[in-house]
């Protein structure tokens, strides 16, 4: 019987860098150790713009993982973001050799080859390509062709790429803080992994994961990925929204954003009034509390316009059956669910990571469900390795990509 | 190159360059005449102020100044009466004819809500057009907060110019000073509204003066510009060294009157004028109306002037925003006025054979234009008495991105997303 083996999932986010080291149980759960964490510095809408300070920040999340979780930790996957990162879908085909006639790996490697023969700019990558459906001769609906006779294997897949200087920064950089890159995996791919259920990903769901610089999304329709995205619009962009319109410095509207912060712009009376004390630096004011949620109200619903219209140009939004579910720190901001609900017309969730085990009050926060969502992504991954004709696997497959290690980029 | 010389004058005897008039009406006109005179354009363009205060004129350092309505206005201005301004300007239509003869096309500048600027424009628009001249208003609209007569009497004058005038280039003050700082000063606000419409006029004489594969014509201009109740938008960038495209597209666009190229969103037309070195490369061309094209999705106009004497690429852009399909109705009826000269070709002169020195004095003419920063240096004697010896550089990133300043912008459909939601959708904060 294997071992516990230890997974470490890293996100470098606008707001903070964290750390998730989680233990992969051989029954497939997932127990978390421990979270390291720190505050950002030198990132901006998910991407590094200052190198040095991100390699600080990277070191000091792992130190700080390492002692919370009491570990050693020699290699991370790495959650990856940014405006860059386009995704597609596209359907591979191949023809299975007469004298064989059996489905192998081969067979679907080459399937997937042909998918990825697909012009994407010359700078880019490719980071995913997650498989849709397998068709074994026309026959739709077949989960694991592995094993399966035919002519004929065509598959739907949805391809993500980037940027590839833009990924190698992020590499170089957790390179730099002296750990290895095992793999690299988008935000909504992996909070997808551990705030939807298998039951929602079959139902059809939207995962919006909104974090300090970016919001990641991700839909499921009929269990399989059907279009991702990323849209450079984050809390920071509310908290700047409220430095300019109620002209206070940036560190009392990020704080005043999280203590009175509303989305709900009938929620203040008028002459309802926040008094903001005098800090260091600054001399005090007296706001509106009906300002704060315009602003904020604005803000958050042309976001979640963007994201629907982005959604609803690539997909069917009514297959969707279970519902907006909102994660990342964000989402904790209130009065959100209410306009998530006005312009998706959907019930809308704010979840955090499930089907893990570990410190509730780790797996609770919706911060932390990118960074726990990548080491249950690669505690899928590692289950596809393993044992490739497994249900486990195939359901690994599903979400992942076969594609080669890229730690030594 | 091979160069074709285009000779599509009826008049042989304007083969030479044409000559562009730039006549500004009332005070802000006179204001923008001796901003232009001060710039140096006086050896390019034809400067000249016209008033109904002879005050105003005193003071003025145009070279060419008209003081019309001596008997009506008395010299002392109008009051604020269109009536009065439009009286004046019929009073003295002999000096003012003299003024427009012989000008191929005629920009009239006024400041609209007043007396002269309001009364007088059209009628100087129709003046300059009897005299066979393609005509161009320039106009200003006051703004909100000087009062309801004052933007009743803007909105009648605007539609007489239009009805008028062959094309039409509206600027709001309003929009003007709403992308400026909130903080500026009174003056700098004016001045740097003064500032983009002079850029802009210096822009619409270079792009007709400049020789180039790609010319933008005239009539061109007139196809943008005939729509009704349009607003114009105009941007201006410069740049050399290895990375000139982008950069001087870049420094077009984060002009305030385009903002960062979101006003161009909603742009029917946009006219991308390129004047550059002849080393000029495709690709640059290309990295330039891609930048622009990212902004809009109305029509594009390519322009393209090239000429040794350019050291540096500059972008100029200008779009017409808004307004109604052109009217089914014809303007008004003008049997009895010459037809629109036909579009005076600068061309000729510059590729005739003939002589070798013109085309050299032609161009050295047309680099005064194209000097990258127009007020930066006043000309001889213009400097001493200059009416604004504040030559101030408008600060050109008026808008409020905050942190995200010196990022990498998120833009989506021509909308720099950076930039607060309540400022753009112009949500007003208590």
């Amino acid at each position: 019987m294997p071992k516990d083996r230890l997974l470490v999932g890293l996100e470098i986010g606008t707001f903070k860098v964290c750390a998730v080291v989680g233990e992969a149980r051989p029954d497939g759960s997932l127990r978390i150790l421990g979270v390291g964490e720190s505050k950002s510095v030198g990132i901006r809408k998910g991407e590094i713009v200052d190198f040095n300070s991100a390699i600080q920040c990277v070191r000091d999340a792992i130190a700080d993982a390492e002692e919370k979780a009491d570990v050693e930790i020699e290699s991370v996957w790495a959650a990856v973001t940014g405006a860059h990162i386009r995704s597609f879908n596209n359907r591979g085909a191949t023809l299975i050799p007469e004298d064989r006639g059996e489905i192998d790996g081969e067979d679907i490697r080459d399937v997937e080859a042909s998918a990825k023969e697909v012009n994407i700019p010359d700078q880019n990558w490719f980071i995913h390509t997650i498989t849709q459906h397998y068709y074994v001769d026309n026959q739709e609906g077949v989960v694991s062709p592995i094993g399966m006779v035919g002519h004929k294997l065509e598959a739907d897949y949805h391809i993500v790429h980037g940027v590839k200087t833009r990924i190698q920064n992020t590499l170089r950089c957790i390179k730099e803080a002296s750990v290895e890159v095992e793999e690299i995996v988008i935000n909504s791919v992996a909070s997808a992994q551990v705030v939807l259920d298998q039951n929602q990903k079959d139902l059809g769901a939207i995962v919006l994961d909104i974090g300090g610089g970016t919001t990641d999304y991700l839909v499921y329709i009929n269990g399989a990925v059907q279009h991702s995205g990323v849209l450079a619009i984050g809390g920071d962009h509310i908290t700047n929204d409220i430095s300019i319109g109620l002209r206070i410095p940036i560190a009392r509207a990020e704080r005043l954003k999280i203590e009175e912060g509303s989305a709900n712009p009938d929620e203040a009376q008028p002459g309802d009034t926040i008094i903001l004390k005098n800090d260091s630096g600054f001399s005090g004011c007296e706001i509106e509390r009906a300002n704060l949620n315009r602003i904020i109200y604005a803000r958050v619903r042309e976001m979640f316009e963007l994201v629907r219209k982005d959604i609803a140009a690539h997909c069917d939004i009514d297959l969707v059956r279970a519902g907006v579910m909102l994660t990342g720190g964000c989402c904790r901001l209130r009065g959100l669910i209410e306009v998530a609900e006005e312009v998706f017309e959907q019930p809308v969730h704010s979840v955090a990571a499930q089907e893990v085990t570990g410190p509730t009050s780790v797996f609770q926060n919706p911060q932390y469900a990118t960074a726990i969502g990548v080491v249950k992504y690669a505690q899928l991954m590692q289950q596809v390795e393993e044992e490739p004709s497994s249900l486990l696997g195939s359901v690994g497959r599903k979400l992942g990509s076969l594609f080669r290690r890229r730690a030594n980029a | 190159m091979l160069e074709i010389p285009r000779t599509l004058l009826n008049d042989p005897g304007a083969a030479a360059s044409p000559r562009i008039l730039v006549a500004g009406v009332g005070n802000a006109g006179v204001a923008l005449i001796d901003r232009l005179t001060v710039a140096g354009f006086g050896s390019a363009l034809e400067l000249v102020a016209v008033n109904t205060d002879s005050v105003s004129l005193g003071a003025s350092v145009a070279p060419r100044k008209v003081l019309i309505g001596s008997k009506t206005a008395r010299g002392l201005g109008t009051g604020g009466d269109p009536e009065v301004g439009a009286a004046s300007a019929e009073e003295s239509e002999a000096e003012l004819a003299a003024a427009f003869a012989g000008a191929h096309i005629a920009i009239v500048c006024a400041g609209l809500g007043g007396g002269a600027g309001s009364g007088a424009a059209p009628i100087l628009v129709e003046f300059a057009k009897n005299q066979g001249a393609l005509t161009v208003a320039v106009a200003t609209l006051p703004f909100s907060f000087e009062g309801r007569r004052r933007g009743q009497q803007a909105a009648d004058a605007l539609a007489d110019l239009g009805r008028a005038a062959d094309a039409l280039l509206t600027f709001e003050n309003d929009r003007m000073a709403e992308l400026s700082e909130p903080l500026a000063g009174v003056h700098e606000t004016f001045s740097a509204s003064d500032e983009v419409l002079a850029a802009a006029i210096a822009a619409l004489a270079r792009l007709t003066l400049a020789n180039g594969p790609v010319r933008v014509t005239p009539a061109d201009l007139l196809a943008m510009f005939r729509r009704p109740g349009a607003t114009s938008v105009f941007g201006f960038g410069e740049a050399t060294g290895g990375n000139r495209a982008n950069e001087a597209v870049e420094r077009a666009l984060k002009c305030p009157m385009l903002a960062k190229g979101r006003l161009l969103s909603d742009a029917r037309a946009t006219l991308v004028h390129i004047t550059a070195p002849p080393d000029l490369r495709l690709v640059e061309i290309r990295a330039i109306m891609e930048a622009v094209s990212r902004c809009t999705d109305g029509h594009l106009h390519l322009g393209l002037g090239t000429d040794p004497n350019f050291t540096a690429v500059g972008v100029s852009i200008l779009a017409a925003t808004g307004g109604q399909q052109p009217a089914a109705a014809p303007r008004p009826v003008r049997a009895s006025q010459p037809k629109p000269v036909v579009e005076p070709e600068p061309e000729p002169a510059e590729v005739s054979a003939e002589t070798e020195a013109e085309p050299v004095a032609t161009a050295a003419k047309s680099s005064e234009l194209f000097d990258t920063s127009p007020y930066a240096v006043a000309k001889s004697g213009g400097s001493k008495k200059a009416p604004k010896p504040e030559q101030k550089t408008l600060s050109l990133d008026p808008v409020a991105r905050g942190r995200f300043e010196k990022s990498e912008p998120t833009i989506i459909g021509g909308e720099d997303l950076d930039v607060p939601t309540f400022l753009r959708q112009k949500i007003k904060l208590r």
